[in-house]
């Protein structure tokens, strides 16, 4: 700075820099106020435009020459209004997405901070969850990225920026309750203690609650947000991001992740998503369940994880190996070789479920099949697992499946 | 300025709106100037036929 007042630039040397200068300051607050005002001076040139040419048609009506001429500046002038029209329509639909997504990537930043300091903090040991983590929220929130982004490509109408955004809101907020309760039942003559997820009312009644479920509950999560969000705009004075539309629509998303099991395929299913649902909620129920179709190498961690979570009575065993009967480590060893042959036949059950869940979805069904297009690597790679583990021991189960180590969770996939 | 990926679209479109909204600016200013032309023009004719109407009567 001091050089610039001892040896003044040249002219058009000082205009570049005034140009550099005004192009690194520019922030786009500071540009959407600029272009706010300039649409509002351009609406005020096509008015004083459109006066002049009404009064010049008044004020020389019986002049045929006029009359013509004046007709073609008119229609010019109308296209021109029509472009302003779509401009200014383009300038608050962009805005109103960028609205929208800085919203949204609050919100992704306030359930991550929820699912880690209810499932990756928790004082608790047993609340510290290895598979409905932040890392699994962000895989389905991921997923359903990528599936909305294929459904557009095979169905332009069905899929915009806000159907993307939503959907990824709903991801990210639809695990964020895990209500549970120790399921006690004997086994012979051993006792099992299996992590029951509360997923539905009638989870819960089942346990004498009358909670209303995880994923009703996680959509609440999400709806509180939404609202304190559309709040904090409103005291700002600010327009709202979000509609009431906007919570029903991720209410149903979320809803739809509750899930079954399909004895005759033998996987888990979603028997709320169904031929009518919307894009988005079948954009993250599939997420959901995606990971053997999209991701194998995810698949496999993702099935120790949740065998760690679930199976509550092996997770206290794991702490003292060495205090176990031979019976009892024989036990364990069974179950733990029983639900890592199990992935296979879970993977090729999604398989075999895919078709039926891409109903409804006819114009978009080649799109997001190209998505799932990794179930075999899925089955075959956890066949091999099942099979390498055959002749391990109970210590070598617990560690292969990642028992001790409390960091190994569901493989975290970055947002895009 | 440390801008995000987003920013710079954002800028880029904004900055894109606002070329196109200078374009229509000038060209409705020259809307105005064809106006003014075609007035001035009109205005000219009009005087002529009355000019051209006062000299006929004259001789008439």
């Amino acid at each position: 700075m001091s050089e610039r007042k001892e040896r003044p630039p040249q002219e058009d040397g000082l205009e570049k820099e005034k140009k550099v200068e005004a192009a690194e300051s520019a922030t786009p607050e500071g540009e959407r106020a600029a272009a706010t005002a300039e649409l509002s001076a351009v609406k005020n040139a096509a008015a004083e435009t459109s006066t002049a040419i009404e009064d010049a048609r008044q004020k020389f009506a019986g002049d045929p020459e006029a009359d013509a001429e004046l007709e073609a500046i008119f229609d010019h002038s109308e296209r021109a209004k029509a472009r302003i029209k779509e401009i200014e329509a383009q300038l608050e639909r962009g805005e109103r997405i960028v609205d929208l997504n800085e919203a949204v990537n609050e919100g992704t930043q306030a359930a991550m901070e929820l699912l880690r300091s209810r499932f990756e903090d928790a004082e608790d040991e047993k609340d510290r969850l290895p598979f409905h983590n932040a890392g699994h929220s962000v895989g389905v929130a991921a997923r359903t990225r990528k599936i909305l982004e294929a459904i557009e490509r095979g169905a332009p109408d069905l899929v915009d920026e806000r159907t993307v955004e939503i959907g990824q809101l709903a991801a990210v907020f639809h695990d964020s309750v895990q209500v549970w309760e120790p399921a006690v039942t004997k086994d012979g003559e051993f006792t099992k203690v299996i992590r029951k997820r509360l997923a539905t009312p009638a989870d819960a009644k089942a346990v004498g609650s009358g909670y209303a479920g995880n994923e009703t509950a996680s959509a609440a999560e999400a709806v509180k947000f939404i609202d304190a969000y559309n709040e904090k705009r409103r005291t700002a004075g600010s327009a709202e991001v979000f509609t009431d539309e906007d919570k029903d629509v991720i209410r149903r998303a979320i809803d739809a992740t509750i899930p079954g099991f399909d004895p005759e395929k033998g996987t888990v299913v979603q028997p709320r998503l169904v031929k009518e649902s919307s894009v988005i909620t079948r954009a993250v129920a599939l997420a959901d369940l995606g990971e053997s179709g999209m991701d194998p190498e995810g698949y496999l961690m993702a099935g120790d994880a949740l065998f760690r979570e679930e199976s509550l009575d092996i997770l206290d065993a794991s702490k003292d190996a060495g205090a176990l009967s031979d019976a009892q480590k024989d036990y364990y060893r069974k179950r733990m070789l029983g639900w890592s042959k199990f992935q296979p036949k879970f993977a090729a059950g999604r398989k075999a479920r895919l078709e039926q869940e891409l109903e409804g979805l006819p114009e978009a069904a080649a799109e997001v099949r190209k998505m799932f297009s990794r179930f075999d690597e899925s089955v075959s790679g956890s066949a091999d697992v099942a099979a390498r583990r055959e002749n391990m021991t109970f210590e070598e189960l617990l560690k292969d499946m990642g028992y001790g180590e409390d960091q190994k969770t569901e493989k975290g996939v970055e947002v895009a | 300025m440390d801008l995000d990926p987003q920013a710079w679209v954002r800028l880029e479109r904004l900055a894109m709106v606002r070329t196109e909204l200078a374009s229509l600016g000038a060209e409705f200013i020259d809307m105005r100037r064809d106006v003014a032309n075609v007035v001035k023009s009109a205005a000219k004719r009009r005087d002529d036929r009355l000019l051209e109407q006062t000299r006929k009567d004259r001789l008439s």
